[in-house]
C-alpha cells in the first residue's frame, strides 16, 4: 500500500514538474519584457515651479500614485508618448493617480514650454525642472524618463526612453493597487 | 521491482528539475548576451548631446529648413527617404542636420547619397522595429508630401 502510494506520488511529482516547466514564464521571457525595471527607494523630494509661477512639492502628491515624467520639448520620444500619458491621467486621476512632468528644457525656454504644454493641451501638472532635480534622480541624461512612485513616496520603477501605453497602464495598475 | 520502480520515479523527478533549472539560467544568459549584442539604444534623447546653441540651431533653424528644402518623400519598410535639391548649400546643411541628429538620437539609422551623374541628394532614415513608427508620430512635417 504504501509502496505504491509513494509510486504513484512520484510519478505525479514529476509530471506536475513537467507540466510547471513547460508552462512557467522563462526568465528570458521576463527579462525581454521587464524594460521598466525595478527600484526600491524614497523618491527624492523636490520643490519646483508651475508655468503659472507656483510652488510645488513632489512630497504634496503623498498618498497618490505617481508618475514622474521627465521630458523636454526638443525631444522627439517624450512628444510621443504626451498624449498616451495624457489619455492614462484623465483615465485613472479619479482612482489616484497624479502625473507630473518635469520639463528639463534650457533655462529661459519657459515660454517655449509653456506654449507647448497649451498646443498639447496638458492636462496633468507640469513643472519646470533644475539641474539640481536632475540630479537627484540620477542625473536624467537620457529623455524620456519615467519613475513610478508609489502612495507611500518610494519609487517602485523607473524606465529609460520611450515606453508604449499598454507599458505605462500596466505599472499604474500596479501602483493604483497598492494599499493606503 | 517495486523498488525500481521508486527509484525510477525520483530520477525522473529530479531530471526534469535539472532541466528546468539548467534551461532558466540559459535562458537568462542568452537573453544577457542577446541585450549585449544588439546594443541597441532606447528610443530617447540624450541631453547632452548639444550645447543649448547646437540644440537651438538643430531645432528651430536646420530642421524646418531642410523640411521646406524636400524635393520628394518616398516610406520604406523600415522608415522613410528624402530628396533634396543637389547642391553645395543643402549637401552642407543636410550633412550638418544629420551629424547632430546622430548624436542626439542614436537610435536611427541616417544614409546621405549623392546619386550619380549629378542625380538627387537623398536622406535615408530608417532603424529598427518602431523607428518608422516612431517618424510618423514625431516628425509628421517631414513625411508630409511635397507640394
Amino acid at each position: 500500500m504504501n509502496t505504491k502510494a509513494i509510486i504513484i506520488g512520484g510519478i505525479a511529482f514529476a509530471l506536475a514538474i513537467s507540466i510547471y516547466a513547460s508552462h512557467r514564464p522563462t526568465a528570458a521571457r521576463l527579462t525581454h519584457q521587464a524594460s521598466i525595471k525595478p527600484e526600491n527607494r524614497i523618491a527624492p523630494d523636490f520643490e519646483l515651479k508651475t508655468l503659472d509661477g507656483r510652488t510645488v512639492k513632489l512630497s504634496d502628491f503623498r498618498g497618490k500614485a505617481v508618475v514622474l515624467n521627465f521630458w523636454a520639448t526638443y525631444c522627439g520620444p517624450c512628444r510621443v508618448e504626451m498624449p498616451w500619458l495624457k489619455d492614462l491621467y484623465q483615465q485613472y486621476h479619479s482612482q489616484g493617480l497624479e502625473i507630473v512632468g518635469v520639463s528639463m528644457d534650457d533655462d529661459g525656454e519657459q515660454q517655449r514650454v509653456a506654449d507647448f504644454v497649451h498646443e498639447m493641451k496638458v492636462n496633468y501638472t507640469i513643472l519646470l525642472g533644475n539641474h539640481a532635480v536632475g540630479d537627484a534622480y540620477a542625473g536624467v541624461r537620457f529623455l524620456p524618463q519615467t519613475f513610478f512612485i508609489d502612495r507611500d513616496g518610494r519609487t517602485s520603477s523607473f524606465a529609460i526612453g520611450m515606453k508604449s501605453k499598454s507599458e505605462f497602464e500596466t505599472v499604474i495598475k500596479d501602483l493604483l493597487a497598492t494599499a493606503r | 521491482m517495486k523498488g525500481l520502480l521508486i527509484i525510477a520515479a525520483i530520477a525522473l523527478g529530479a531530471f526534469t528539475f535539472s532541466q528546468l533549472t539548467n534551461h532558466e539560467s540559459c535562458a537568462a544568459q542568452q537573453s544577457q548576451m542577446s541585450e549585449q549584442k544588439q546594443g541597441e539604444s532606447p528610443f530617447t534623447c540624450d541631453t547632452m548631446a548639444f550645447s543649448p546653441e547646437i540644440r537651438k540651431r538643430h531645432f528651430d533653424v536646420l530642421g524646418p529648413m531642410l523640411v521646406s528644402m524636400r524635393k520628394a518623400v518616398r516610406e520604406l519598410p523600415n522608415g522613410y527617404e528624402f530628396e533634396f535639391p543637389n547642391d553645395e548649400k543643402s549637401y552642407q546643411l543636410l550633412t550638418e542636420w544629420v551629424f547632430q541628429e546622430s548624436q542626439c538620437c542614436p537610435f536611427f539609422d541616417l544614409d546621405v547619397r549623392l546619386e550619380r551623374e549629378h542625380g538627387s541628394l537623398v536622406m535615408r532614415a530608417t532603424g529598427r522595429e518602431g523607428t518608422k513608427a516612431f517618424i510618423q508620430t514625431d516628425a509628421a512635417r517631414w513625411i508630409q508630401p511635397v507640394k
